[in-house]
């Protein structure tokens, strides 16, 4: 998880990861930032993202991102 | 069909009596009807093309959605009993044949779409090098007629098939619902281009009339009616005046025949829509929209999102994302990080994704050099103000400029509709070079007009000229108000039944006395060749 | 159940209140003077003193002067063409006029298109000067519902909301009252506004045809006709107006509509008069100065061919055989005609 909030603030730091839930339907993240984030998450946490799992309810949240990239790992198993 | 006759208006009543008179459940077969019959009628030659992409569509999904499903179930069962490797190659060789099905559906409905567009601009370009040889070009004589709204309806379909490959929605396993969403006859001439879950919700589920939607709905279809009969049409004649004779024109006469145009495609696309969405709102069908007052947006990517937004989204999510997203495209991004730093480099896999956007948008509005050129020259834009995003908050701050302040929103909104304006007239003119000439022409010839005749040639009778300007106006304080309320909540908060009444009667009258006799220009619509 | 009765109460409501404000533009129009709305007044008029019509399109209308009728046949006579009169707007005017008047005789234009012009195809136009012309609201709404096809209402709508708002301008300026054309009696005069009439006769000989499919509607009214003239006791004339040399230099089958004529004439019992056949025509309507076009006489012409007219209804009274006056066809025309100018 420490790594994801890393990358978070990386990207945009004025954000409280812990209370927004809002980060793609709120337009907090535009569509350049999503890819950065997409491509760093991929690289720190070595998994395929792919255009399946591009969807709001995953990203709206360091939490729902949380649980995708879990997800995801266990799904390659 | 033509849209805009008597018999189409008796198709969309007796349409809306029979849809309210059926049993809620049967409601989307009187649309499935309804659209089959639109469709045909507009010729039933075309109707052929619609069911191929129907039915491979449909055919493609269940077998992807029937693959996916083994998948799972030979995961679940063999869990215990297989290894790793044993489950990973299970799933790329499941995984394999979903692709193959997948690439052969879009071949084959992109094939159509492009033999169609692109068949004529290909032997062109094919013969300018043949001839450059000094062969013998080949002989184009087939005479293509394109379907009505291939366009849209095969980029909705293959959304639809690319949705199920993603497992994003599951397959549907009623051929005729898979029909209807392909042929769906509000959409089909112009778009918007709707995404298979959005659009399925509002199409089956149980529609109830409403006195409100009712209500609602008409007024929407008047306005657009308005937007389109008395400011599209009566500018029309004007514009192609200008487009042909700009050379003849003095500056600020072809800049005003700019400006006319950008007012019309707007005035024409949205009033479409409007008609389309209020005749959807009456039928308690809710579309996706596709303007969102374009021309209030404070930079060019913030301008395609709110113009022609569905078509935005589509490429965003079928060809931005996945292309931004490719291994190749990534591993280019990190080394780009590495070579060209950090702040650079991660705009590198988005700067790819975009130009193979922008060049297919260019493509997919026409099938010209003018058209990609223009499609390119937007996506220099975002792609420049993306890596110069830093640099100009740096000067922003240098320079003290208060971002929020009104005049500084005011002078981006001005700057990003004059650039927007320069920007859509290039390949309207005709070829590129004519494109080139209007500009040209607005830049180089300072001839000062000086009489109302020397300023505006084009302008026969006094009246609808007056009408369009009062159109223009009134468009354009409606859309100050729609910032903060929709128009029609407006009008019911500040004004009466008998008012409204009034308006509307009055509304009809102006756009059958401007409307009537400018539907010799630009009768169709502009958008209904894609 | 209340949505759909709130649906209908504001569809209604909107349709009557539409009415009201369309009807209230109109209605300019409508009391206004407009030329066909004057025509109708000024027979409305006259009406019960006339007793001699002439009746047809466009080639009548500025072809027959009623002034020179009266001079010269001691008649009170009237002119009720209009532009692109339907076979059955004349018939319906006819009857207008003859149930009101002492009629005696109906001079009856019959041109080259007069039984081949498609309705169907061309359009309300006619019809709308019709509308004008006939008098009374029931007359008008009668004709409107049998002589105007559904699908061209919208037209029609437009056409009077246009009308409308151009005698509100007029009555802004003050010009309302202004008579439109200089009308005399149902006569329009024309000037010469077709720079085609100085033509190579040789280069055009025979170059085109006119339209030769009968459109049926077109018989049956003019069957109407007869049998309506029959009914009143009025001597029926049938007439074919002259045209410009050009054009009957042009155009190769004029013969087929004359012998039409002369059948119809002939089963009937009627006279019949082609003046393009009539031999002194060149000499007295040469193009240069009788016609304005190259199918329409214009106000010298017509002044002149009016003369013509009636010195032969005035020879046919006195007993005089008027059949040598006349060529018998346009193939014996041709053979006395020059093309040498």
């Amino acid at each position: 998880m420490e790594e994801l909030l890393e990358i978070l603030n990386d990207i945009n730091p004025d954000v409280d990861y812990s209370k927004e839930k809002n980060l793609i339907d709120g337009k907090v993240y535009d569509s350049f930032s999503i890819i950065t984030l997409v491509s760093n998450i991929s690289e720190e946490f070595d998994i395929e993202i792919g255009p399946e799992y591009l969807v709001p309810e995953n990203f709206n949240s360091a939490e729902a991102m949380w649980k995708m990239i879990q997800k995801i790992q266990e799904d390659e198993d | 069909m033509e849209l805009l006759t008597l018999g189409f208006l008796l198709f969309c009543i007796v349409l809306v009596i029979i849809y309210y008179l059926v049993p809620k459940t049967m409601q989307w077969w009187v649309l499935l009807a309804a659209s089959l019959y639109f469709y045909a009628m507009s010729g039933i030659k075309n109707m052929i093309y619609v069911l191929i992409t129907a039915l491979s569509t449909y055919a493609a999904t269940r077998m992807i959605q029937s693959l996916t499903d083994r998948q799972k179930e030979w995961i679940k069962a063999n869990k215990k009993t297989t290894s790793k490797e044993e489950r990973a190659a299970y799933k790329a060789h499941i995984q394999a044949k979903r692709r193959a099905i997948l690439v052969a559906a879009l071949l084959l409905n992109f094939g159509i779409l492009c033999t169609f567009k692109y068949l004529h601009f290909l032997i062109a370009q094919v013969n300018t090098v043949i001839s450059s040889f000094g062969a013998s070009p080949i002989n184009d004589t087939l005479k293509l007629i394109i379907p009505l709204g291939i366009s849209f309806y095969t980029f909705q379909t293959m959304g639809y098939l690319v949705d199920v490959y993603w497992n994003k929605c599951p397959a549907e396993k009623n051929f005729g619902r898979v029909l209807l969403f392909v042929s769906f006859f509000p959409q089909m001439t112009q778009g918007p281009i709707s995404n298979y879950k959005d659009l399925t919700t509002e199409l089956f589920k149980e529609h109830t009339f409403t006195y409100h939607h009712f209500s609602w709905g008409a007024q929407r279809m008047f306005w657009g009616f308005f937007k389109k009969m008395v400011v599209a049409n009566v500018l029309s004649a004007y514009v192609q005046d200008v487009f042909a004779n700009y050379a003849s024109y003095s500056g600020i006469t072809t800049l005003i025949g700019a400006f006319m145009y950008s007012v019309q495609i707007y005035a024409d696309f949205s009033g479409y829509m409007d008609m389309m969405c209020g005749f959807c709102e009456v039928l308690d069908i809710r579309l996706t929209e596709n303007f969102e007052r374009p021309y209030f947006s404070k930079s060019i990517a913030e301008y395609w999102r709110r113009w022609h937004s569905s078509l935005g989204a589509w490429f965003k999510t079928y060809v931005y994302y996945p292309m931004a997203m490719v291994k190749w495209n990534q591993r280019l991004g990190r080394w780009s990080k590495q070579k060209l730093g950090k702040t650079f480099g991660q705009t590198v896999p988005a700067s790819v994704a975009l130009v193979v956007v922008w060049l297919t948008t260019g493509l997919w509005h026409g099938a010209s050099w003018a058209y990609i050129a223009w499609g390119g020259v937007n996506g220099i834009f975002i792609i420049v103000s993306l890596w110069m995003e830093t640099v100009y908050a740096s000067w922003k701050q240098k320079l003290g400029i208060n971002e929020a302040s009104w005049g500084w929103r005011a002078f981006q909104t001005i700057r990003t509709f004059i650039l927007v304006t320069f920007i859509k007239v290039l390949p309207e003119v005709g070829t590129l070079s004519d494109g080139f000439g209007l500009w040209k022409q607005i830049f180089t010839n300072h001839t000062i007009p000086r009489s109302f005749h020397a300023l505006l040639p084009f302008v026969d009778k006094k009246m609808p000229l007056l009408a369009v300007m009062i159109g223009t106006i009134l468009i354009f304080v409606t859309s100050l108000i729609q910032r903060r309320q929709p128009i029609r909540q407006w009008l019911e908060d500040h004004t009466n039944y008998a008012v409204r009444i009034l308006i509307f009667a009055v509304l009809f009258i102006v756009i059958v006395y401007f409307g009537y006799p400018a539907s010799g220009n630009g009768g169709g619509f502009m958008y209904e060749q894609f | 159940m209340n949505n759909f009765k709130s649906a209908i109460r504001t569809c209604i409501i909107f349709l009557i209140v539409l009415t009201i404000l369309s009807a209230a533009i109109m209605s300019a129009f409508f009391a206004g003077e407009n030329y066909y709305y004057q025509d109708s007044r000024e027979r409305a008029e006259l009406s019960g003193t006339l007793d001699f019509f002439v009746c047809g399109a466009s080639h009548a209308m500025r072809g027959f002067r009623p002034d020179i009728i009266d001079e010269e046949l001691g008649v009170n006579s009237y002119n009720l063409s209009c532009s692109r009169q339907t076979m059955q707007g004349r018939y319906e005017l006819l009857k207008l006029e003859l149930n009101r008047n002492p009629a005696k005789t109906v001079v009856l234009e019959l041109s080259y298109d007069s039984m081949t012009r498609n309705r169907d195809e061309e359009g309300p136009e006619g019809d709308i000067y019709m509308l004008g012309k006939l008098g009374g609201f029931m007359p008008r709404v009668k004709y409107f519902f049998s002589a105007v096809r559904p699908k061209e209402y919208g037209r029609m709508y437009y056409n009077y909301l246009d009308n409308g708002v151009n005698c509100i301008k007029k009555i802004i300026h003050g010009t309302w009252k202004d008579k439109n054309t200089k009308l005399e009696k149902g006569y329009a005069a024309y000037k010469r506004d077709d720079d085609e009439l100085n033509q190579d006769l040789k280069q055009i000989y025979h170059t085109r045809s006119f339209e030769e499919t009968i459109y049926e509607p077109n018989v049956d009214y003019l069957n109407k006709i007869i049998a309506l003239c029959k009914e009143k006791n009025v001597q029926l004339i049938l007439v074919t107006t002259p045209l410009s040399k050009v054009t009957v230099c042009r155009y190769d089958n004029l013969d087929t509509f004359r012998e039409w004529y002369e059948n119809a004439a002939k089963e009937n019992g009627l006279q019949y008069y082609d003046f393009n056949l009539i031999k002194d025509k060149e000499e007295k309507l040469p193009d240069s100065s009788a016609f304005s076009d190259k199918f329409h006489l214009g106000n010298k012409g017509a002044g002149t061919f009016t003369k013509m007219f009636t010195d032969v209804l005035n020879k046919e009274a006195a007993g005089e055989n008027t059949s040598d006056l006349f060529y018998s066809s346009y193939s014996e025309l041709e053979a006395h005609m020059s093309l040498d100018k």
